[in-house]
C-alpha cells in the first residue's frame, strides 16, 4: 500500500508533517501580505515626509509605482506558465498563466488608474498620449484580449495552447511599457529608478524616508500581494477544473 | 507653496482598495458558487 493511499491518520509522520506544513504556507502568506498592506500604508502615509513641491497626492506613488512592479511578476508568472505548458502539457502551467494574468491585470488598472489620479493635479490632465501612457494603455488592451481569447476558443487543448503562446507575446508590451522612459527623450513620465545614473544603471534617487516607503511597498505590492492573490486563484482554477472533470465524466455515463 | 491635493490622494487610495478588495471578492464568490456546484454534484451522484 503507497502512501498516499493510507487514511491520514495511519499516515507516516513525516507524510503528515509535510501537508500540514503545506497547507499553513498559504494561511501564514495571508497574514504577512495582509499586515504588509498595513505597514505599507503607514509608510506612505505617516513615515515620509510631504513631498514640497507636489503635495499629498506624491504619496499615491509608493503604490503606483509598486503595482506595476507586481503586475510585471504576475505576468511574469503567466509567460513562465506559458513556456513550461508548451513543453510539459501540463494543465498545472496553464492554470498558472491565467491566474498570473488575471492578477496582473487587476494590479496594473491599479497602477493606470493611481497615475491618471496623479496627474490631474500635477499634470492638469487626466491623460495625455504620453508614450509611456500610451504604451501602458496597450498593455492593459493586450491582456484584456487574452480574456477574450480564452472564452472564445471552444476546444480546452486549442484554448490552453494559445492561450499559453498569447501571454508570452503580450509580455513583450510589460517589457516596452517598462523601458521606454529609458530609450526616448519624448516623455514626461518621471523616470525614478535609474533617472540621472544613466541607463540601465538602476540607482534610487530618492531620500531616505522614501527609500524606506518605497521598498516596503515594492515588498508588499511587487511581491507579497502579486504571489498570495495568484496562489488564491490557482486554488480556485484546480476546483473548477475538478468540478469540469466531474461534470464530464457523468455526462458520459 | 506646498499645494493642497488630499483629495486626489483620498481619491487614489480609493481607487486602489476599489480594485484591489473587488477582485478578492470575486475570487471568495467564485469559490463560493464552486462550493455550490460541488455539493450540488455530490447530492446528485448519492
Amino acid at each position: 500500500m503507497s502512501i498516499a493511499s493510507l487514511p491520514s491518520d495511519q499516515a507516516p509522520v513525516f507524510e503528515q508533517k509535510r501537508t500540514v506544513n503545506r497547507t499553513l504556507v498559504l494561511p501564514i502568506l495571508t497574514v504577512l501580505t495582509l499586515l504588509g498592506v498595513a505597514a505599507g500604508l503607514y509608510f506612505a502615509l505617516a513615515y515620509v515626509g510631504t513631498d514640497k513641491v507636489q503635495g499629498n497626492v506624491q504619496r499615491i506613488f509608493y503604490i503606483h509605482m509598486p503595482a506595476f512592479f507586481g503586475a510585471f511578476v504576475a505576468f511574469g508568472a503567466a509567460v513562465l506558465g506559458g513556456f513550461m505548458y508548451l513543453r510539459t502539457r501540463n494543465t498545472k502551467w496553464d492554470t498558472l498563466g491565467l491566474a498570473g494574468i488575471e492578477v496582473g491585470f487587476m494590479l496594473a488598472l491599479i497602477n493606470i488608474t493611481t497615475g491618471m489620479i496623479w496627474s490631474r493635479p500635477i499634470w492638469n490632465t487626466w491623460w495625455t498620449w504620453d508614450p509611456r501612457l500610451t504604451l501602458e494603455a496597450l498593455m492593459i488592451l493586450s491582456y484584456a484580449a487574452y480574456f477574450v481569447l480564452r472564452a472564445g476558443v471552444e476546444n480546452v487543448e486549442t484554448r490552453r495552447r494559445f492561450a499559453a503562446v498569447y501571454g508570452m507575446l503580450a509580455f513583450t508590451t510589460v517589457i516596452l511599457t517598462l523601458v521606454i522612459v529609458r530609450t526616448t527623450a519624448a516623455t514626461i513620465h518621471p523616470v525614478v529608478v535609474g533617472g540621472e545614473s544613466g541607463e540601465g544603471a538602476f540607482s534610487l534617487n530618492a531620500t531616505p524616508g522614501v527609500g524606506a516607503a518605497l521598498g516596503v511597498n515594492m515588498l508588499v505590492w511587487g511581491v507579497l500581494v502579486p504571489v498570495t492573490l495568484t496562489w488564491y486563484r490557482v486554488r480556485l482554477q484546480n476546483r473548477a477544473e475538478k468540478i469540469a472533470a466531474i461534470k464530464a465524466e457523468l455526462l458520459t455515463k | 507653496m506646498t499645494p493642497e491635493n488630499t483629495a486626489y490622494l483620498v481619491l487614489g487610495l480609493a481607487a486602489v482598495a476599489f480594485f484591489s478588495v473587488g477582485y478578492v471578492v470575486t475570487l471568495i464568490v467564485r469559490a463560493g458558487n464552486l462550493r455550490r456546484e460541488e455539493a450540488k454534484i455530490t447530492r446528485y451522484r448519492q
